[in-house]
């Protein structure tokens, strides 16, 4: 039988893993420097890791999961786990009628979206951004979006 | 018996006649209701158009009314500035003057002398008086005097004294004299907290008139300033705001509603479409300011002496505190009239200007003020063009933030609201869809208006009671009681028939409305993909404004000098 992945539990220990190797790094870090932190460009290795992710389809497994949160861990190594963005959408290149994808760090790592279906957990705000294009994808924060360009370059959106 | 008969068949013809009668009128009465129904109905929508026409006078009325007292204001503060502060234009006058008498040793020394000390009585409290006295002394070799007026302008104003004197060592090219005096100016400034002529300084710098080794001690300075603003907390957050602001407050009104008739009127989602338009059409405006500031030439000045007049100008005349709250208020009027009486708007770009005729502003945001509003900041273009370039990466994070803003700020779906029908769309892609679900609401409504229609409970009782007055009255033959139930029951068949007259009247009604409606919708709709058309558009210009700054760099903008000595690029 399946293990079932993607609880919080199972999240825990991953989660308490990641927190142990930054928990340094968050006493050093405050708010502002962790803004200017996320307001730094991207590497291309982190924007070719989650667009490959989730060009690879619907499948949910541990190596894609530990896959994404290595990618984040590896482009915001200073940065603490509470501030990671919370889930990330983009285009969805699959075609009608499927119009944004997104991934999210606890809960479903992959879900394609029709017209008319919304998007959970606070994520449906980044749809319009997301539909343009001109984004390779869109952060998701609880308090901001940051879109991400595909030469890494971000934009900042407040709310 | 026979003459009873031809009585009574005499009788009912007259009362048949009577009742034909009686029918025609009634016709002739249904008739003219219905004209007036149909008055009434137009009435209403010409009472309707009135009142549409009546707001929009009453909106045009208020927009002249505070255009022309702006104007009538803006009249009052000049002549308040200059009554109030007009003296201090002789004084600015005379400090031009006695430089240009000098350098060509026309005036006698007494006249320079005695028509200082002149203004030190006429302009009390004014930095400059004793400041010029300090001047003619200086010139005629009388170092005591010099000494003691250089104290009480350094007391009046030091900062606007100090970099007097800088600026008018420069001119008589007394190097270490105006590098002392650089230094002491750099010494009394908080880059968190620069007086506004700070401007005049990086004029200064920006058009050359700095000798190499003052300009390149102005330029690490300036970079340390603008290191230590970095380091502040908050600094980026600032930044982000500052250039937010400067690059909004050029939002142009595209007047979108002339162009979508149909969504103005019928979407609820308008103001939202408006708005984001016109923060799409923001693209081509901020382009073209940047290309207006980095293209059209600086003609040089043929020497220092006027390069260093023309600043000397600036600083006598533009920054004295006193006079900000009436300079603010003229500002103020100026958008006004610029917006052609809309108050609101040019409150808006009041505000997202107001930092420009602030006191005290930090070095970025004097940068943003010089760049954005050079008029206001009276900043020289080739200030305008370095404090570009030094801001760059800022003005950068703020154009793709706002464009990342506005298209977040895209309804996905746009919702028509016709005849108390409500439905949306993406795209159009669902017009059909639309279309009908509008018929099928109108034909619904048609069918409850018609359903509304029908006989009363008068006409019932009516018909029941002349069929009672006919069966009554047949076997005795009562003329009344037969008249009186052929009359009910032919005022009943003849409401029936203005029925079916009226169902058809409502009926031409709804087909009409609903024609009408499923027009609006077709041009609504077009309306729409045209919107999404322009709106793609307007954004695809957003490429252009970081390609066009990112071809420009800080040292390229920083003027040669007046001297002759070559400037090695870092």
């Amino acid at each position: 039988m399946a293990r079932k992945l993607l609880d919080a539990q199972s999240m825990s220990p991953l989660l308490s893993l990641t927190s142990t190797t930054s928990s340094r790094a968050t006493s050093k870090l405050s708010p502002d420097q962790v803004e200017t932190r996320l307001r730094q460009k991207r590497s291309l290795a982190y924007i070719e890791a989650l667009t490959k992710l989730d060009a690879g389809g619907h499948i949910q497994t541990q190596e894609s999961i530990n896959a994404l949160l290595a990618a984040i861990q590896m482009e915001l190594p200073e940065v603490a786990v509470e501030c990671w963005p919370a889930g990330y959408v983009a285009k969805c290149h699959l075609g009608k009628p499927y119009e944004v994808h997104s991934l999210d760090r606890a809960g479903n790592i992959i879900s394609h979206y029709k017209a008319g279906q919304s998007l959970p957990g606070g994520m449906e705000r980044a749809r319009g951004l997301a539909e343009h294009g001109g984004y390779a994808f869109i952060e998701v924060y609880s308090d901001k979006l940051i879109a991400v360009a595909s030469n890494g370059d971000i934009s900042l959106v407040k709310g | 018996m026979s003459t009873e008969r031809i009585i009574h068949l005499a009788d009912i013809a007259f009362i048949e006649n009577g009742i034909r009668t009686i029918r025609k009128d009634v016709d002739a009465v249904s008739r003219q209701v219905e004209s007036v129904g149909q008055e009434v109905t137009n009435t209403r929508s010409e009472l309707a158009e009135l009142e549409e026409l009546f707001r929009e006078f009453i909106a045009a009325d208020a927009m002249a009314k505070e255009l022309q007292l702006a104007e009538t204001r803006q009249v009052k503060i000049r002549q308040e500035l200059d009554s109030k502060y007009g003296y201090y234009d002789q004084v600015r006058r005379t400090a031009t003057g006695i430089l240009q008498a000098a350098d060509i040793s026309v005036v006698r020394q007494e006249t320079i002398t005695s028509a200082t000390e002149d203004l030190m009585l006429s302009a009390p409290r004014y930095w400059l008086a004793p400041a010029l006295v300090a001047l003619s002394a200086w010139l005629n070799d009388n170092q005591p005097l010099a000494n003691k007026a250089l104290s009480e302008a350094l007391r009046r104003d030091d900062e606007k004294t100090t970099l007097f004197f800088a600026l008018i060592s420069r001119r008589a090219s007394r190097a270490s004299a105006s590098a002392t005096w650089m230094d002491r100016y750099f010494g009394m400034q908080d880059p968190t907290k620069l007086d506004r002529q700070t401007v005049v300084l990086v004029d200064a710098l920006a058009s050359g008139v700095f000798g190499a080794d003052v300009r390149i001690k102005c330029t690490e300075r300036t970079q340390a300033w603008i290191e230590e603003l970095s380091q502040r907390s908050g600094f980026i957050d600032e930044q982000r705001k500052q250039w937010t602001d400067g690059l909004r407050s050029k939002t142009p009104d595209l007047g979108s509603s002339q162009r979508y008739v149909y969504l103005s009127k019928y979407s609820p989602t308008w103001p939202q479409l408006e708005a984001t338009l016109n923060a799409a059409g923001l693209n081509a405006v901020i382009q073209q300011h940047f290309k207006n500031i980095f293209d059209g030439e600086i003609p040089p000045s043929p020497n220092i002496q006027v390069a260093v007049d023309k600043l000397l100008d600036k600083l006598v005349k533009n920054f004295d505190d006193e006079e900000l709250p009436l300079r603010r208020e003229d500002r103020l009027s100026q958008l006004v009239i610029d917006e052609r009486g809309n108050r609101k708007a040019a409150e808006g770009r009041y505000q997202l200007e107001s930092a420009a005729l602030d006191e005290q502003i930090s070095f970025t945001q004097l940068l943003t003020n010089a760049a954005m509003h050079p008029e206001t900041s009276h900043a020289s273009r080739a200030t305008q063009r370095y404090a570009t370039a030094l801001s760059k990466a800022w003005i950068k994070d703020a154009h793709s933030d706002i464009t990342a803003s506005t298209r977040a700020s895209v309804p996905l779906q746009i919702v028509l609201q016709i005849e108390g029908w409500q439905g949306q769309t993406k795209n159009g892609e669902n017009e059909a869809e639309l279309a009908s679900s509008l018929g099928t609401h109108i034909d619904d409504a048609e069918a409850k208006a018609l359903a509304d229609v029908k006989l009363g409970l008068g006409h019932w009782a009516a018909v029941v009671i002349g069929a009672l007055f006919i069966l009554g009255g047949l076997p005795s033959f009562n003329l009344l009681l037969l008249g009186l139930g052929a009359g009910c029951v032919i005022w009943f068949f003849v409401a029936k028939s203005q029925l079916a007259k009226t169902k058809e009247a409502i009926s031409a009604k709804y087909a009409t409305v609903k024609a009408q409606a499923l027009q609006v919708v077709k041009a609504a709709v077009a309306e729409i993909v045209e919107w999404r058309r322009d709106f793609a558009r307007r954004d695809a210009d957003a490429s252009d404004v970081p390609a066009l700054l990112d071809g420009i760099s800080a040292q390229q903008f920083v003027q040669p000098a007046h001297d002759n000595v070559r400037q090695v690029m870092a």
